[in-house]
């Protein structure tokens, strides 16, 4: 079997995982921030919390699959591992800058209301 | 010589899979250490940000938490692929210039954080002051 095709199996499967366990993370932990926000009207909370999940997961997997080309063939073990490392890498400093950038979108959406309402 | 004709044909350099073998448990164990003991101490910080709100200082500094691994992880796998090793000499130098470069990277993004811990403790306090 070609080497390659493991590779960016373990590659794509390890990727959609990882992007499945920060979004559901971001699910559970980001809902007490929407209630905060959304103090008046709970029951929009639960489905906005849900289309925001399914955009996470658009926007990572796509991401992912459109990062899954390569250019050059691999033969060996080091080039595989070599290819998986910067691919993965990759992956998750771009899945993490956007998990800091909403964590921080989030904090602030929360300070802007509280002020709001206290007024 | 005999080595060589031993090893298939897909492992054609043993020195550098030791190196990474070496390498990534270093980087993974070095991340966890730090993010347990950074995340550990700011529960105070968040507590005192959000004003005593234990639930969404709790879920923020949980969220916190996943970012710094995922920065640190990729970082750390991004930086891996290493020149051809031939001697223990090299692999020494190669391991000890991609750790120690890890290791910056991971003191860098320790201060960013707990500079915003610390913007975010005199912000939520000025905040108090001037209601």
């Amino acid at each position: 079997m070609n080497i390659s095709i493991i590779a960016l199996t373990v590659y794509v499967l390890i990727a959609t995982n990882t992007t499945y366990f920060v979004g559901r993370s971001l699910y559970t932990n980001g809902e007490i921030f929407l209630k905060s926000i959304f103090m008046e009207k709970p029951e929009i909370v639960q489905p906005l919390n849900k289309v925001l999940l399914i955009g996470f997961y658009l926007i990572n997997i796509g991401f992912i699959l459109i990062f899954f080309t390569q250019q050059n063939n691999i033969n060996t073990i080091i080039q595989c591992i070599e290819l998986l490392a910067k691919k993965l890498g990759t992956v998750y400093l771009v899945l993490g800058t956007m998990h800091v950038f909403n964590i921080v979108l989030f904090m602030h959406l929360e300070k802007i209301y509280n002020l709001k309402s206290k007024r | 010589m005999e080595t060589q004709t031993t090893t298939p044909e897909i492992i054609n350099n043993l020195m550098n899979i030791k190196a990474y073998l070496i390498y990534l448990p270093i980087a993974i164990g070095t991340t966890y250490w730090v993010a347990k003991t950074l995340f550990k101490n700011s529960k105070i910080f968040m507590l005192d940000i959000f004003h005593g709100r234990a639930e969404i200082a709790h879920s923020t500094n949980r969220l916190f938490e996943i970012g710094f691994y995922l920065l640190n992880i990729g970082a750390a796998l991004m930086i891996l692929p290493m020149s051809v090793i031939g001697t223990y000499q090299e692999l020494i130098e190669e391991l000890s210039a991609k750790v120690g470069g890890f290791l910056i990277y991971l003191g860098v993004i320790l201060f960013l954080n707990l500079l915003l811990f610390f913007r975010g403790k005199r912000k939520s306090s000025q905040n108090a002051v001037a209601k």
